[in-house]
This record gives structure tokens, sequence and C-alpha cells, in this order.
């Protein structure tokens, strides 16, 4: 007696989920049952938050800097003010006229009304949205992606990354833009919708932020319990990591060694989110899209589309047999010139299909069915007149059936696939050795003493991730205290070059204390009494004397004895452009950047020789090959070299912050790449077009769209010398004197894009 | 003009101090955490190893796809006789079509070699004369049967992605001897790359200064190594000069800003590095009877040969970790031979046999096997059970693998697997030991070469874990780090 399907399957899941049985849940040891003392919550980052007495980013600064005698720089040149500005805000250079613009201002609130116009431009979101993508994970691809020819693209990912843009462009509060992205699904009834509102799709979007663990189950051999499970490992990791900048993982293994986090707590976070990534009931990559219509839409779409393809079917039949009764004439005719017995047998063999043919008969089309198989145009030459106006007309007739049908596009979310099931705390982390079952919940140590989750379902779903984005952020909570100083800490890290805690991703006793706990502490609190907006956040600590404060002293020596590392901040710090920024401020430079917002990722080729290019082949228009390096297709490795050089993240996991190396290889790009060497040709033509024709006012204009000043008397010296022998180079290689003056001038422009100066934020 | 003052203030200053000299440590500030205030090495100066080392250098030639043992390394009379009958162990496999279990005896014969008397398959015409300089480890056991898991493994000491390879770590320990390229050099395939790619030299959380650099086997051999012909070489010193320049009154504005100066000096460095790394790679100067050696005049050795020869060159020049890859064609992952053993192994041979064999002899003859360690290691092995009727499924509980020069046994074999070769039975060595004993011969205790990241002490071997150690057994020299 065999089993029927549906008990194999039953059994197949068992079996997936480790083949538990009763004996094997137990009860929780009591390592895995962990403790968390009232001790453990008077850490600095599990405390409430606390409220200082100071009332300012500067105070609380100042305060540490009076200890050891020292206080702020002088304030920045405007210009330098300026530049620090736009690619803090924008992640773009201003070019000269908006800097003009700038210092024609002569109010004092001039640079408040430049930071306030900064924040409303369209292009914050991409800067900014970059920033939480890094924490996020992000990438266009679903795979581990260990193959460089072999892409797997997450169809419509990138929407989330849109969403993101968006969300910071429009100030979303950030316990909201938490809320969405952990349960938008949850916080809308899409299932049951007719019609899925902008505002359901904007949910389902947002849930991308769960979806950008590397997924390799798509891959029949790979989709084990195992792999499934890691999903999950990852999600929890990268999830912790981002909102509250915390490791939890050593506690899929064992309770954390070193922060209040119990075995249990890691499972019962792992359970808000296997209601959706199921391991039971697991859904691979190619089946967990959703349509960007209702579900009810996208049924009655694949039935109205399939209802066509049968109406067209017959059509297609018939033009299939118009064509063969021809083809059939012509192989009679092409095998006349063939013995009798042989011609009768293969044509016989011809009309069967390959599958049913005997032997010899597969031997006989071998050899003589090329012979004797007429090419399309000969079948469309023997096809008599009617036969081809009656296909023509078929032919339309299928068109404008198939004209008819209707499509959607995908997108990436994440939703729960099934009921629930009892989750089992993993043994040493090993999904093989299941003990006691879990309850969902959160981080005790996070929690009330004694207090207990409670999920309800909502918008048929479990309600888990809901009941926990809720509790993230529920204000006078150690939780919504930790979530604050994380965020704030990001923002205060991509304005001042460094965390007030750094590394920023771990907020736990092995991480580090910060730098200044009050002033984390402060605001934290401004951000939530806020409403958890952002932009005001980034534009108080823009206007803040520590911000606008000069980068360099004549005569640093004093606070260099003092504070070495300029851990407290008596001058601004120098910060190299990230990746993005300089590619970005490249194309600006050069005058050809497309400002375009928002869309599909731009296709990149990967080339035998290591070399990661944007597809010429692949592009929508021509146009693009300039936008923005936010939209250049993501993978987790192999990116444009270009940004890989320039340590754009190995995305296996997410990155909280980029590392900022200065290799060789660096210099080699910027000095020999093809493409350096196009924008400085581009650059120079842009100068020669919009400078006054003099020598030194092209310099000057190369300066400013470049390093973003103007040139000292000396640079303007030996610039002119350089391109004076330039141009003579050029001039002595046959080159014509307009042309030597520009390609000398063209040389002179790539020198300026491979300076410190272009390279460095002041 | 084209040597400007400043460039030849700049090229004497780098001569004389390298690279390394500029507190690199503060380029990046990774690892820094408080209570544990250690702080990772930033630079690439040459550093001597705590032990002292048996070896200056490591060539690896990975094997990638999984080379059949049975068929090469580790005769199985056994299985020869029982050809065609079940297994009576359900074989842990990786994919379809040995659902049969029936077991499959070598197509080829094996015969004992050199004066040690190592066995070795018919298939194997090359290896032969080598038998008395390498030594054979017929018990490796690997922890998955999926390749991209195994050369991870292979390649860090663990399954997962992200975690820096052993090239890393071992650039990370000693630094680079040669200030003009790059301590830890990869060669693959000019044609492309093999199973897992780049990840096979990454330097995972490692700072990236320690990632294997790519060396083009053929054409130019760094990526923007030299600028397009359109650029002359006076525009490209003039260039140079004027960011010098320009970089240097930027300089002064921030004294303490070392970060500055190495980017300064890493344009000079670039200007060295086409020079040196075009002549170290430059193999017309080789005699006809190297190349020839190598197998340079036959089209199917050619790349390979190349590759092997380059090898040498770097090791010679100083690079102490060279990583070699095996051909993309016929297949990428080369020795993946589940349709027919009789017909790939001996494909896949030919190719790299001869280049390989040549490596060991070179070496030899200068007198630098000695101080080089050659390791010729796939991901996993094969299994004794039939794929397809004719080829062989993935094999992890067993593989063998050898090792040459740089203080271990010559002519020797480390332990055995079961009467089928499929599981490793006597000696059993893990991807962890192998690091272990490596890095033992490179005068690198594996327990002590640690770095900082995400709360702790992370290492190579993990030997909490992973319980790794040096296998004495096969080194001629002590284990200095038992």
């Amino acid at each position: 007696m065999g089993l029927k399907p549906p008990q194999v399957e039953i059994l197949r899941q068992w079996i997936d989920a480790g083949a538990p049985s009763a004996r094997m849940y137990g009860s929780l040891s009591k390592d895995e049952q962990g403790s968390v003392t009232a001790q453990d919550r008077e850490f600095w980052a599990f405390r409430k938050l606390q409220h200082p007495a100071l009332r300012s980013a500067d105070a609380f600064l100042l305060a540490k800097l009076q200890e050891k005698g020292l206080g702020f720089s002088p304030a920045a040149g405007r210009v330098t003010l300026a530049r620090r500005a736009w690619f803090d805000v924008l992640g773009l250079p201003a070019s000269p006229d908006q800097v003009d613009a700038f210092l024609a201002d002569r109010s004092p609130d001039a640079f408040e009304r430049l930071v306030d116009k900064l924040l409303e431009s369209p292009h914050f979101g991409e800067r900014w949205g970059r920033h939480w993508l890094d924490v996020a994970g992000y990438a266009d691809v679903y795979g581990v992606d260990s193959n460089t020819r072999d892409i797997r693209t997450g169809e419509g990912k990138w929407r989330y990354r849109d969403y993101v843009v968006r969300a910071l462009n429009q100030d979303k509060p950030y316990d909201r833009f938490l809320a969405e992205q952990i349960a938008g699904d949850e916080m809308v009834n899409w299932r049951d919708a007719k019609k899925l509102t902008p505002e359901m799709l904007e949910h389902l979007e947002a849930t991308g932020f769960l979806r950008t663990a590397a997924d390799d189950t798509n891959n029949d051999a790979l989709n084990s319990a195992l792999i499934r499970y890691r999903v999950l490992y990852l999600t929890v990791q990268n999830m912790t990591s981002a909102v509250l900048g915390l490791t939890v993982n050593c506690a899929q293994c064992h309770t954390h060694k070193y922060d209040p986090i119990p075995q249990r707590d890691y499972y019962s976070l792992l359970s808000l989110f296997t209601p959706s990534y199921n391991p039971q009931s697991w859904l691979q990559t190619k089946d967990r899209w959703l349509a960007d219509v209702a579900p009810r839409e996208k049924a009655e779409i694949d039935r109205h589309n399939l209802s066509l393809d049968e109406q067209a079917k017959p059509l297609q039949q018939r033009i299939a047999a118009l064509r063969q009764s021809a083809e059939e004439k012509l192989r009679a005719k092409k095998a006349e010139s063939l013995p009798a017995p042989i011609r009768e047998d293969l044509l016989a063999a011809m009309k069967t299909p390959a599958a049913q043919q005997t032997p010899v008969e597969q031997y006989l089309v071998r050899q003589f069915g090329r012979g004797v198989t007429p090419t399309a145009l000969e079948v469309e030459g023997q096809l008599a007149e009617a036969g081809r106006v009656t296909i023509a007309r078929l032919e339309s007739e299928v068109r404008e059936i198939r004209n008819q049908r209707r499509s959607y596009g995908k997108l990436q979310a994440l939703y729960d696939v099934g009921p629930p099931f009892p989750t089992l705390l993993h043994r040493r982390g090993n999904h093989e050795s299941p003990g006691a079952e879990v309850e969902p919940g959160f981080l005790t140590v996070l929690s009330e003493p004694g207090a207990r989750a409670a999920f309800d379902r909502v918008n048929g779903s479990s309600g888990r991730r809901l009941a926990f984005a809720k509790w993230l952020v529920e204000p006078g909570t150690p939780a919504s205290a930790l979530v604050a100083r994380v965020m704030v800490n990001r923002i205060w890290q991509h304005l001042f070059g460094v965390g007030i805690v750094d590394p920023p991703d771990n907020f736990g006793r092995v991480g580090a204390r910060p730098s200044h706990p009050e002033l984390l502490d402060w605001l934290a609190g401004e951000f939530i009494r806020g409403g958890w907006r952002v932009k005001p956040l980034i534009k108080k600590l823009m206007l803040s004397d520590a911000y606008r404060q000069a980068s360099r002293r004549d005569d640093p020596s004093a606070e260099e004895a003092a504070d070495p590392g300029n851990r407290l901040l008596w001058r601004m710090r120098l910060r190299r452009l990230e990746s993005e920024a300089i590619r970005d401020s490249v194309l600006a430079a050069s005058g050809m950047l497309n400002p375009r917002v928002g869309g599909e990722p731009i296709a990149m080729d990967y080339q035998s020789d290591g070399r990661v290019l944007i597809s010429e082949k692949n592009l929508k228009s021509p146009e693009d090959r300039w936008r923005r390096s936010l939209y250049l297709f993501t993978r987790r490795s192999y990116n444009l070299n270009m940004l890989s050089v320039f340590d754009s993240p190995l995305m296996d996991a997410n990155c909280p912050r980029r590392t900022n190396s200065a290799v060789v290889l660096q210099s080699l790009t910027m000095l020999n790449d093809g493409f350096l060497i196009d924008q400085s040709e581009a650059l120079a033509a842009r100068v020669f077009k919009t400078a006054k024709p003099a020598l030194d006012a092209r310099i000057e204009m190369a300066f400013r769209l470049t390093i973003g000043r103007e040139p000292t008397g000396e640079e303007r010296r030996d610039s002119a010398e350089a391109i004076g022998r330039l141009a003579n180079q050029y001039r002595t290689t046959g080159a014509g004197v307009p042309d030597a003056e520009l390609k000398a001038f063209a040389a002179f422009c790539h020198s300026l894009l491979n300076t410190n100066a272009f390279l460095y934020i002041g | 003009m084209t040597d400007s003052l400043i460039s030849r203030r700049w090229l004497l200053r780098d001569s004389a101090l390298g690279l390394g000299t500029v507190a690199l440590a503060q380029l990046m500030t990774a690892g820094r955490v408080s209570g544990a205030p250690r702080k990772a090495r930033m630079d690439l100066t040459p550093r001597p190893p705590a032990l002292e080392p048996r070896a200056k250098a490591v060539i690896q030639l990975v094997q990638n796809g999984g080379p059949s043992q049975m068929d090469l390394f580790d005769p199985k009379p056994e299985l020869n006789k029982r050809h065609g009958q079940p297994f009576h162990t359900k074989a842990d496999l990786q994919g379809l079509g040995s659902e049969s279990n029936l077991l499959m005896a070598s197509p080829f014969e094996f015969r004992k070699h050199g004066r040690s008397g190592m066995d070795f398959s018919s298939v194997l015409t090359h290896t032969p004369a080598i038998a008395d300089d390498i030594c054979m480890i017929r018990s490796m056991v690997s922890e998955h049967n999926n390749h991209t898991e195994a050369l991870i493994m292979l390649a860090t000491g663990k399954i997962f992605r992200g975690r820096p390879t052993l090239g890393a770590w071992v650039t990370y320990a000693l630094g680079s001897e040669n200030q003009n390229l790059p301590g830890y050099v990869v060669l693959r395939d000019p044609e492309g790359y093999n199973t897992n790619a780049t990840l096979n030299w990454d330097a995972g959380w490692l700072p990236a200064l320690y990632a294997g650099t790519e060396f083009q086997s053929q054409g130019e051999p760094v990526l923007n190594l030299a600028p397009p012909k359109t650029v002359s070489g006076e525009v490209q010193r003039e260039k140079l000069d004027l960011i010098a320049r320009l970089n240097e009154a930027h300089r002064k504005q921030y004294p303490a800003e070392s970060e500055l100066e190495t980017r300064i000096r890493n344009y000079e460095l670039a200007a060295r590095m086409q020079l040196s790394a075009t002549g170290v790679l430059d193999i017309s100067s080789e005699p006809e009877t190297t190349r020839k050696l190598y197998g340079l005049d036959n089209p199917l050795t050619e790349s390979y040969g190349r590759r092997c020869l380059m090898a040498r060159r770097l090791v010679e020049a100083g690079v102490r970790f060279v990583q070699v890859f095996p051909p993309i064609k016929p297949s990428f992952q080369p020795w993946d031979s589940h349709g027919s053993i009789k017909q790939e192994v001996p494909r896949i041979c030919a190719r790299i046999e001869q280049p390989t064999a040549a490596l060991i002899h070179d070496l030899r003859s200068r007198g630098l096997l000695d101080e080089t360690l050659v390791v010729w290691a796939g991901e996993f092995g094969r299994q004794p059970v039939s794929q397809n009727e004719t080829g062989r499924d993935h094999n992890k509980r067993a593989f063998s693998i050898w090792l040459s020069g740089g203080g271990v046994k010559p002519g020797y074999i480390h332990g055995a697997t079961d009467d089928f070769g499929y599981e490793a039975v006597d000696k059993r060595m893990t991807v962890s030991d192998l690091h272990a004993t490596i890095l033992n011969q490179l005068g690198i205790d594996h327990r002590k070469l640690t770095y900082w990241h995400n709360g702790r002490d992370e290492s190579l071997t993990d030997v909490a874990l992973t319980g790794a150690r040096v296998v004495g057994d096969i080194l001629t020299n002590e284990v200095a780090a038992a």
C-alpha cells in the first residue's frame, strides 16, 4: 500500500522540519531559557531615554571639549560649507551658479534657507535612501550570487528601492517607515481588495525590506530545510542590525555570551517571521512575487488572457496547417530525387513526432531529413496567393486578440503564506535538533519585566510583525529608546563621518560606548518628540556650530595632543566621498549626469576579464548610462568596477558602515579607466563652451566644477604651465592647434578629478 | 620636464621607506571596539611570522569540480571487484542519476610509481614523475556536497560566504615582501571565472587591502594598470606631476590625515606597479626549454601552463600567496565528472597535468621548492556509485589532495578511505586541519592569528568549534604551533 501524495507531502514537511517528535520538544534548558536581570536592563543602551539638562548639540559637545580646554574651530568658509551641505544632503556637488546664488545671499539665515532648499530636492531621497539601503542589505538579486554570469534578478525588487527614496523625500515619520517595512502587508487589506490602491501597493512594496536576505531555494537541490532556515536567520540578523543596532545571531546557537539575549528570545523573534518565511510551506523565490494588482484582479487578468489564448489557438492551428501542407508538398517534390523505397519511408518518418520514431526512422531523418526540408522562404513561395492572403488575415486576427491581453507588474513583498506553525528552538543552532516550542515574542531586555507579547490576526495575516512594529516604536519604552538612539546615531554618522556610537551596528556590551551618551539620548528624545521626522533632525544638526566649523586649523598641535583622533569634534572631519558620490560627481562635473529619479535598474555587462560595465546594448535610452549610481543593477558582489574599488559594500548581509580603504587600485582606476578619460573630455568641452575663452577663466571654471572652489594663485600658475606643456606634447604628436588645446585641457581636467581635493569633503 | 623634481623626490622617499611606513592604521577604523582596543594592521609592510617559518610562499592550485579520488590517487580493488553490485550504504548524494546505488569500478588501471611506490591511475602520465616530491592525503573530508558551499569551505574554512579566505589571512599576517606588487595574487583562466568567482580570494570582513588581486595571464596584468594607448607616457607623467603638486598643497592643510599621504604615494606606486607587474608577468624571457616544460607549445596546456609559470615567477618576485585556477572549458568546474569518468577525467588531465608537474620540477631545480608550499586540492571527492551509468556524483566524505615542498614529507601517503573510497576512515583530515597546517609551515600559529569582528576574536580555523590541529604526520619539521 503506497502513500497518497498529500500524505507524502505531510511526511516530507515533517522531515524538512527535522522530523521532530513529541519526545524532542522537551522543555527549555537553563541556558536556552537564559535570564535577564535588573542590572542588564540598566545597561545604557537598554534603558529608557534619559533627559539631560542641556538643550543643543553644541552645548553637549562644548561641555566635553571644555573639559580638555578645547573649543570648536572657526566657522568654515561659505564655499566650503556649501560643498559640504550639497554632498551631505544630496550626494552631488553644487553647480557654480548655485554656489554663487548662495554667496550672493548675505542674509543671516542664508545657510538655513539653503538647507531647507536642499532637503526639498528629489535627490535627497536618493542620497539618504542609499544610506538606508545599506543597512537593509538591498541588492537587485535574490540568491547568494556566487557566479558572475548567473544573474538571478529578483523581478521588481527595485520597487522597494524606489519606495525608500520616496519615503525619505516625503519625510515619512521613521516609526511609520519602520512599520510599513516590517508589516506593511498586515496594515492594509490587500488580499480582499477589488483593486490595489496606491496606498496598498506602497505598503506591499515597503516589505521588500524583509526580502533582502539571500535566498537560494529556487534551486531545487538547495530547497532544503537548512537553506530555508538560513533565509530566516539572515532576515532576523539584518532586521535587528538595521533597527536595533544589535547582533543577535550569536543567540541562534546559545544564550548570548555578552548581551542579555537568551536563546529563547532569538527564536521568539524568529517566529515573528515563520508565518511568512514558513519552512513548512515554503515558497520558492520564483513563486513569492506579487502582482501589482489585487489578487482578484490578477486572477481575472490571468483568466482573461487565458481565454484570449484559447480564442487565438484555432486560428494559429489553421495557419500552421496551411504552412504544413505547403511544406509537405515541397518536401515530396524535393524527395523525388531519392530512390522510391527510401522516399516513402522518409516522408512517413518525417510526419511522425520525433519521440515516436523507430530507430530506422530516426536514421532516415538524420541522413536525409535536412536535404528535403524546405526553408521558410521556400514555404512562403509555395503558398498559393489565396493561402498567403488567408494567412495574413488570420495573423492579423491573432494580433488583434493578442492586443487585448492585459498585464501587470511584479513586486517582491513579504506576507504570510500559511497558518503559523509551532516554532521550535534549534538546539545549538541546528534545525535538525529541535528543542522546546517557543512562543513568538520580543526581546526580554527591552520589555517590561513579566510582559507577554499579544498577537491578533489582522487583514488575513498572523499580525505578528505588526505587533512587533508597534512594540518597537511605542513611546516611553526601552525598545523605542533603542530604536531612536540607533537611528539618530546613523544620521549623526552620515553628517559627521563617525557615529556617537561607533561602530554603529553594536549597541551591546561588546560594542563601543557612546562618545557623548547624553547628547545621544537628547537627540533621540528630540527625534521622538518631533514625530520621528528625519529632515528636521538633519536640519538641526546642519545648523549647529559643530557642523559649520572648519575641518582644518592653522596650528592644531594643542588639540591634537588633547584629543588625537578628533573624537570630541574640535574640528569638522575630513571625509572621503563614497563610491556612488565619486561617480555621480564626475558625471555632474562633466555635465553628463542624467538626474531622472527612480525606475528599473540599469543592466550591467559582466566581462570575462573581470570588468563590470554598463551594458550598452540593454540601455532603454542612451542617456540612461549617465544615471546616478543608485540605479545601476546592484549585486551582492560584482558591481561596476569603479564602485567596488571604492568600497561599495559586499552585500552578503547588510552594511551598517562603509569601509574607507585607500588602495592603489583606486588610483589606477581614477588614472586609467576609460570612463574617467571620457568624462574629462566632456568636462573640457563643457568648460570651453561655458567659460570665457581666456585660459585663466577656463582653469577657474574647471576648478569650480570639480573641487567646488576657485583656484589659488599658485594653483592657477601650476595649472597653466602644465596645460602649456601638455598642449606642446599634443602638438608635437601631430594634433592641430585647437585640438591640442582641448586635449591638453582635458588632461588637466583629468588631473583635477584625481586630486584629493575632489575626493574629500573638507 | 618628464622627470620633475617633485616626482623624483616622491620616488626616492617611496623607495627608501616603502608604502607601509605611513601610519596606514588610521586608514580604516574597522574592528575598533572599546574594551578591546586592538587595532588591526592596515598595511602591507613585510612582517616576520611569530614562529620559524618552513615555507615563504604558498601556491594553491585550486581544482574546482571535485577530482575523483578512486580514479586518480586512491586505488580501490574491492570497489572494482564489486562493479555493478548494490552499495551496502545508501550513498549521501547531491543530485539525481544515482538512484540505483550501484558500485562502479574505475575505468583506469593503477600502478605504483617512484621510489616511494605511490599509486596513480593510468590517466595520469606526468604526475608519476613527481611521485617522490609530493605528499598524498587520501583522508580529506568536507562539510557540504554542493560546489558553492564546499569551495567556500576550502577557501575560508566554513561553508558560509562572507569570511576571509586563507590567502587574505596569510597576507594579513605577513604583509607583502615586494612593495611593488600585491602580497596575494590570483591567476585564473582569462576566459572567465570558476565557481564562486572572486569569492575564492575575498577578504570577507578583513580590510579589503588583504584580498587577492587578480592578475590577468594574458594582456594587461591588472585592470587599469596602464592608461589607454591614446595617452602617451609624457602626458601621463605630466598628469601625475600636476596631481602631485595639487595634492601636496591640499595635504599641508591636513597634517594629521595620513590617508591623504597614502593616496599621494599610491599614485607613484601605481606607476611603479605598471613596470613591476608587467616585468614579472612577461614570460618572453623564459628559455624555450622552460616554455616547453610547461606545455606552452601545446594549445591544450598553453593557458594553464602560462599560469603555473607565472605563479613561479611571482613567488620568485616575493609574492607570498598565489592562487592558480583551472580552465573554465570544457566546464567551469572542470573536475565535475557527472556524465562519464572515462571521458571527462582524461579531458581535464590533458589540460592541467603537464603544467602542474612542470611547476614542481621547475621549483625544485631552482631550489625554490623547499620554501614554497604547493597545494593541489579540489572542494570534495566523488562517489563510489555510478551516476548516469558512467559518471560519479559529489562526495564530501572523502577526497584526495596533495601537497609538495614547504616542509611536507615527500613521497608519503597520509590517511585512508574505506574499501570503496566512500568515506575517510583513517587519519581523517578536515579543511581546517589543512589550513592550520599551511599556516604552521608559514610560521603562523593558527590559534593566534585573530581579528576582532562582531564582538569576538575571529580566526581562520575557529579552533573552539572545529578542533583544527596542525597535522604533524605529514611534516618533516616540528609542529611549532601544536
